[in-house]
């Protein structure tokens, strides 16, 4: 009898862990393309060869995945002769996947990228520029500064596949009984929201203070918004350090200090947007597709969408993701006609419709469902405003400086302004003065 | 005669002769090798060979003596906690009170767990606003407020200290409970007639007994967690501004934030020293004390 008790135990243990591992091998071994059309290929056209290329997504989750998978299956019922073998990549490994594999020589055909690491991919000489694929008119179909974050010394490296700007999230109710009749405009007016949200275990502001790069993303709105900058214009040096960017380290700092968790150090964007989520503070900056996680996990909350509050101009963080060619690719040809059906006017509008991120086509920007959308509309409107980050080979180690720096600070290690001169000259070196 | 049977031998162990090869010493040689080149994978045009450039760069960077120190204190802690609990848990387990098999089998859940997903669950535990650990401790009194346990820079290192001497000691355990049963009943049966107390039968008897295993579980545990990567990395990235910036962890960064490769090599190169001088004691041990 004993002995059965301890086998049902024990029996139970493994069913626990085997039943925890299985979730993710399942998903794991979701067949990203189920062809339909290999046998409409051979068929008719006898001159047209059959060519395979592979493809790379950046992100893996099953509702991004349900898009991308739909959209390789459309592609290849209209060009029956090009088979895409497609892989997903999680977001968080991509750039080292890229990396070492562009080192490796067994980089894919197309990619889609982060805007962030193109010109990384360019000075590593493995990217395809684009110029000669198309006509000077194609340009002006896209949005201006969705197109300008694929230009690296006057050149075309990418197409836009993906446009987000980002915005103040905040709870209306909480704004409403703390006795505020409008979301805050200003930095003053920010902090004392901030302040007046903060009690009862609740914090004003779910602040981003990790050693990643979700801290710079988190902070550089607020640099641009004082004015202030990153680099020079010409790219050579650091400005960040300057009076307008210690001082917007330090506004970063007091609503560290006044207005968010202590544990804000260890916390990523995720963190930030699970706790706007579960009501453990007010205030979050995110960018579009946030909508759609409070509807599907916390529909219950009643919440507003305001510019970056301002010191001296408005500014938000404006990102663009890439999709890319590599120059290793032995199927130009059919990798270019991938990349124009991903991003024609209809897989674009098909692709705000479905993530809730902006237009990168001119075309569609007046598209009745998406103006007539609040959420979008406003997304959209604070585009104009919407800054990019440099675009050079050095990026991804400059904003690791700029993390380091904004750490350094919060916990106060070091005060704003010598964590950010110490950041600047590790930077300068970087860029070779 | 004895020519052929040496080949015959020769040819039986020359499948994992082989395997040993690419898996071991290719990588190693390699490893040697990139450590004397400037090797930033982000800008191929520069690579050359630099010489013994990369190490004379590591010893005069003062930082490079405070992620040693993180290390060592990283290691020593878990190992001590490791080896210290292991025994008192091992000797717990001994004493077959009710209820004891159910206990081995709770005690081995840390060692069954993945250990990036047990570091991503305490990560979860740990938190600060959705943290259990802080919601138990405030609901029974201990503390009054949230401590944010993996954003202060001492209180990460111990919590990073404490998740990997947790998931590393029902190993410890289990090797300790079987040393303990290797020893003869009859010896503490002697010791009662001659009237030892229980303190003195431990002493005198078990943990000299035991103290070979003791030994080489501890040398081999402190290899382990020297190199130690995924609890790490999976809790704190090293930070909070790198607080737990272990050798392994710099290492990682240096090659995968950086791309440093040649810089990164140089690195584990010095690595691999410390650790080589920790296997020849441990070798030292094993003809001192017999095969284990």
């Amino acid at each position: 009898m004993k002995k059965l008790i301890y086998l049902l135990f024990s029996l139970m243990l493994l069913l626990l862990i085997t039943a925890c591992g299985n979730e993710e091998t399942a998903s794991e071994a979701l067949s990203p393309n189920e062809s339909k059309s290999e046998d409409a290929i051979t068929s008719d056209d006898q001159t047209v060869e059959e060519v395979t290329i592979t493809a790379w997504v950046m992100g893996t989750d099953d509702y991004w995945r349900s898009y991308h998978d739909d959209l390789v299956e459309r592609f290849m019922a209209e060009y029956p002769h090009i088979k895409v073998d497609l892989d997903y990549i999680p977001w968080g490994e991509g750039e080292n996947q890229l990396i070492t594999s562009a080192a490796n020589k067994t980089l894919p055909d197309v990619s889609t990228i982060a805007g962030r690491w193109t010109a990384q991919m360019v000075a590593m000489e493995v990217v395809e520029s684009l110029d000669s694929y198309f006509d000077s008119n194609f340009s002006n179909e896209f949005v201006d500064a969705a197109w300008n974050t694929t230009q690296y010394q006057d050149e075309t490296w990418g197409l836009p596949v993906g446009f987000t700007t980002t915005g103040l999230f905040y709870h209306a109710d909480w704004l409403e009984e703390a006795g505020f009749s409008e979301p805050p405009t200003t930095w003053d007016k920010f902090l004392e929201v901030a302040k007046a949200f903060t009690n009862d275990g609740k914090y004003g502001f779910g602040l981003v203070g990790d050693n990643s790069m979700e801290t710079t993303m988190f902070w550089a709105p607020f640099l641009w918004g004082n004015g202030g900058d990153i680099l020079t214009e010409d790219m050579s040096k650091a400005i960040f350090n300057s009076p307008e960017g210690i001082e917007a380290l330090q506004f970063y700092k007091e609503l560290y200090r006044e207005a968010s968790p202590e544990g804000s150090i260890s916390n990523r964007r995720g963190d930030s947007q699970n706790l706007f989520l579960t009501g453990a503070v007010g205030m979050t900056t995110v960018g579009p597709w946030f909508p759609k996680f409070i509807e599907d996990d916390a529909p219950e909350i009643e919440y507003g969408i305001t510019p970056y509050p301002l010191k001296k101009q408005p500014a938000n963080l404006g990102t663009a993701d890439h999709i890319v060619m590599f120059n290793t690719s032995e199927k130009k040809e059919a990798a270019w006609t991938f990349m124009e059906f991903f991003t024609n006017q209809e897989n674009d509008l098909k692709w705000a419709k479905h993530q809730g991120f902006i237009p990168y086509r001119e075309a569609n920007l007046n598209d009745e469902e998406i103006t007539s959308n609040e959420d979008m509309a406003f997304f959209l409107n604070v585009a104009e405003d919407a800054i990019s980050y440099p675009t050079l080979p050095e990026w991804p180690q400059i904003d690791q400086a700029i993390a380091d720096a904004i750490q350094q600070a919060l916990i106060g290690t070091k005060t704003a302004e010598d964590a950010l001169n110490d950041a600047a000259a590790i930077v300068n070196e970087l860029l070779g003065n | 005669m004895r020519r052929r049977e040496s080949l015959t031998g020769l040819l039986f162990i020359l499948p994992a002769l082989l395997v040993l090869c690419v898996v071991v010493f290719y990588p190693l040689t390699w490893t040697f090798w990139l450590s004397l080149q400037e090797k930033i994978l982000i800008s191929p045009v520069n690579d050359q060979f630099v010489g013994l450039a990369h190490f004379q760069k590591i010893f005069t960077d003062a930082n490079l003596w405070k992620y040693i120190w993180i290390t060592l204190v990283f290691t020593i802690s878990s190992v001590a906690i490791k080896v210290v609990f292991g025994m008192i848990g091992a000797l717990l387990l001994h004493q077959n009170y009710p209820g004891t098999k159910v206990y081995w089998s709770l005690f081995t859940i840390p060692w069954l767990i993945p250990s990036v997903v047990a570091a991503l669950i305490w990560r979860w535990m740990l938190h600060e606003q959705f943290g259990i650990i802080n919601q138990v401790l405030i609901s029974i009194g201990v503390i009054d407020t949230q401590i944010p346990w993996l954003s202060r820079e001492f209180l990460s290192l111990v919590s990073v200290i404490v998740v990997d001497a947790w998931v590393g000691l029902p190993f410890m355990i289990i090797v300790c409970l079987a040393g303990l049963k290797t020893i003869p009943e009859q010896w503490y049966e002697a010791a009662k007639v001659d009237g030892a107390n229980s303190l003195q039968q431990f002493s005198n008897i078990t943990l000299p007994s035991m103290k070979t295993i003791l030994l080489v579980m501890g040398t081999l545990s402190f290899i382990g967690t020297f190199n130690s990567f995924n609890i790490i990395y999976t809790m704190t990235g090293g930070g909070p501004i790198n607080a737990t910036n272990t050798l392994v962890i710099y290492i990682y960064r240096t090659a995968f934030t950086q791309y440093n490769f040649g810089l990164a090599s140089a690195l584990a190169v010095i690595t691999f020293m410390i650790i080589s001088i920790i296997v020849i004691y441990y070798r030292r041990l094993l003809d001192r004390e017999g095969e284990f």
